[in-house]
């Protein structure tokens, strides 16, 4: 029983890093005034290119370094059009998953079926994980909210007019954080292909940015609390490769909108109970920062 | 040098032709780069798939969900409401009808009313699934991004919940598939010139379209969504209900989606099938159509055309170099963030001052 229950806990601290992660670079990055709804196709694509990359090359750290660089050139696609051309974010966001999971497809296809030469044995050393993992939400914290780069980053993300008008390059900064948050959820995608399901199949780690999106919400855009619904997240990943074995042999398809339901209501208690007056997104989130407006 | 950027006061058509003409020319570009590349799928092979997804008459086949669902989104976009939820809610369609042909229809059911009840019920039940995001995000300004999506993947996985498990049929040897719906409820094709069209299907979108271009242009709910759009600010100065806006484009919008599901059941499957098979990604794609589309429904169907063809594109370059259907999504994603970018070209004038 001890071992089930050190299986399950080991399980829910591995499944929620990946999670954890993806909403820690969103957080930088919607903290700046840019959503990113590519999120979701880079953490496949990071899913991908750390698998196809680990394989070709035999280590799976250069094959993380090369999912970060390559994913937050193409999340940098999304910060490119939704600073400097003014471009619907959400469009754009969207597009750049849908060219992402693209991608994903074309660069795994002929790696499907084969088995990584080394894995990253992550759960045995949960509890390093764990305490790592609580330790950059601290740091992050640390950095958005008490040194000075959080607070320009903060700044283009509440008010860019005085942010600008306080020298700070509005656009660079936004850009600088999209591609952050995109190299991290590739990372995240990389974590989970590597250290997690340990395969890969077309359509692995799909649904996993979405919850990322939705759990910055739920963290109320504060790295600190990102690891609390990471870890509920985790633990009803890890509940579900349970229920589906006997003795409850549950339909693996239902169990597997749990996630998507709990997520969604969990985003209603959010709003709809009094923790709604402590969700406050960054004022200046979605929109544009146009210097001309003024001038004209 | 120096880049001098204006804001443009007049969004000329002819601009919005050749931007979204150059978008598709570069997507296609950079696509086959990529899969000569990644892949190495020969220039010409991918040229020659071009050529036949513009000309396959497969495409009209995908045509049809594609340019319903993205009917339906116009008017939610251009009122600057984000519904990511076509596929769920084209999936609860596809749903709704097949229970209702299978289990609630008696054997003998007269089409005549037996079709239309069921196009009505499938239109209910994706108007439905999206008015549950429109209630949310009316009523305590739920993201309707997230709403959508996460109905999305609850209704997928109720939907292969219900082909693996309880409604899978008995004369199905077994395959996770429901049994056939009763001949008489299909929606057939006829031929014209050669061609086979499902001629039901394209009457109800050229009439969706019709009547849609009559509400953006001609009635006071098109001119509120149109203003909401703008300046919700100054919508709701004005009077206009915020509320209204959300819930009805909502409402539309899900049920045409719900009604592109119907039609894959009757006219295409004549069977629910796992939910994957029933729309490959339709209901993402339709975000395209719509955009491309610039909101416009009777150009709707032409943008509805482009992205039908760049599936039978896909198609091609699977049986010819083994790709998986996803690569598709490479197109549809490219185009849509080089539309999003051009965009800029149309919004600001670019002047180079030497």
């Amino acid at each position: 029983m001890v071992g089930i229950a050190e299986e399950i806990i080991s399980r829910m601290v591995v499944a929620s890093t990946p999670l954890f992660l993806a909403t820690l670079g969103e957080i930088y990055t919607e903290r700046s005034g840019v959503i990113n709804l590519g999120v979701e196709g880079l953490f496949v694509l990071g899913a991908s290119i750390s698998f196809t990359a680990t394989i070709i090359t035999g280590d799976p750290y250069i094959a993380l370094l090369a999912t970060i660089v390559l994913g937050s050139v193409i999340g940098g696609i999304h910060g490119f059009v939704s600073t400097y051309l003014k471009g619907r974010e959400i469009l754009s966001g969207l597009a750049i998953t849908l060219f992402a999971y693209g991608l994903a497809s074309i660069l795994g296809r002929p790696f499907v079926g084969l088995s990584l030469p080394t894995r990253i044995n992550l759960a045995n050393n949960y509890i390093y994980l764990l305490i790592i993992n609580i330790l950059l939400a601290i740091l992050s914290w640390t950095i958005l909210f008490k040194l000075k780069i959080g607070a320009i980053i903060r700044a283009c993300g509440e008010d860019p007019s005085s942010a600008y008008v306080m020298g700070v390059d509005v656009d660079k900064v936004r850009l600088a954080t999209t591609m952050l948050g995109s190299g991290i959820a590739s990372l995240a995608g990389g974590i989970y292909t590597l250290g997690y399901i340990q395969v890969w199949t077309e359509g692995a780690g799909m649904g996993w940015g979405w919850i990322a999106i939705a759990n910055v919400i739920v963290s109320l855009w504060n790295p600190i609390l990102a690891p609390i619904f990471s870890l509920i997240y985790g633990g009803i990943n890890s509940m579900i490769w349970l229920l589906q074995l006997p003795p409850y042999n549950i339909s693996p398809y239902l169990l597997g909108t749990t996630p998507y339901l709990i997520t969604l209501i969990t985003l209603f208690i959010i709003v709809a109970t009094p923790i709604k007056k402590y969700v406050k997104p960054p004022a200046a989130l979605g929109i544009k920062f146009e210097r001309e407006e003024r001038t004209i | 040098m120096k880049l001098v950027v204006r804001r443009r006061f007049y969004k000329h058509t002819y601009l919005k032709i050749v931007l979204t003409v150059a978008a598709i020319g570069l997507t296609l570009l950079i696509s086959m780069v990529i899969l000569y590349l990644a892949s190495n799928i020969p220039p010409e092979d991918f040229i020659y798939a071009v050529y036949m997804g513009l000309i396959d008459p497969s495409t009209l086949r995908y045509l049809i969900p594609l340019t319903l669902c993205g009917l339906g989104l116009t008017l939610p976009y251009k009122a600057g409401i984000w519904n990511i939820g076509s596929e769920g809610q084209l999936l609860s369609g596809a749903i709704i009808a097949t229970y209702i042909a299978l289990y609630i229809y008696p054997t003998d059911i007269n089409p005549i009313i037996g079709i239309p009840l069921l196009l009505i019920a499938s239109f209910m039940a994706g108007a439905a699934t999206a008015l549950v995001a429109g209630f949310l995000k009316a009523r305590y300004n739920l993201n309707e991004i997230l709403s959508t999506l996460m109905l999305n993947y609850i209704i997928i996985g109720l939907g292969n919940y219900l082909v693996y498990g309880p409604w899978r049929g008995a004369t199905q040897y077994g395959y996770p598939r429901t049994d056939i719906i009763p001949s008489q409820l299909w929606i057939t094709n006829i031929e014209i010139l050669g061609i086979r069209i499902n001629m039901t299907l394209i009457i109800i979108i050229l009439a969706s379209a019709l009547a849609l271009n009559y509400i953006i242009k001609h009635t006071r709910f098109g001119y509120d969504i149109t203003v909401y759009g703008l300046n919700r600010d100054a919508a709701i100065y004005s009077g206009i209900s915020p509320e209204k806006v959300i819930i009805l484009t909502m409402l539309i919008s899900g049920g045409l989606a719900g009604l592109a599901g119907a039609g894959e059941v009757l006219a295409i499957h004549r069977q629910l099938i796992r939910v994957q098979d029933v729309s490959a990604g339709y209901g993402y794609m339709a975000i395209l159509v719509a955009w491309l589309s610039r909101m416009d429904p009777m150009a709707t169907i032409l943008s509805g055309y482009l992205v039908a063809a760049l599936i039978s594109t896909g198609y091609t370059l699977q049986i010819l170099a083994g790709l998986t259907i996803g690569a598709v999504n490479l197109f549809i994603g490219g185009l849509l963030v080089l539309a999003t970018a051009l965009d800029f070209l149309l919004e600001y004038e670019v002047e180079i001052r030497w």
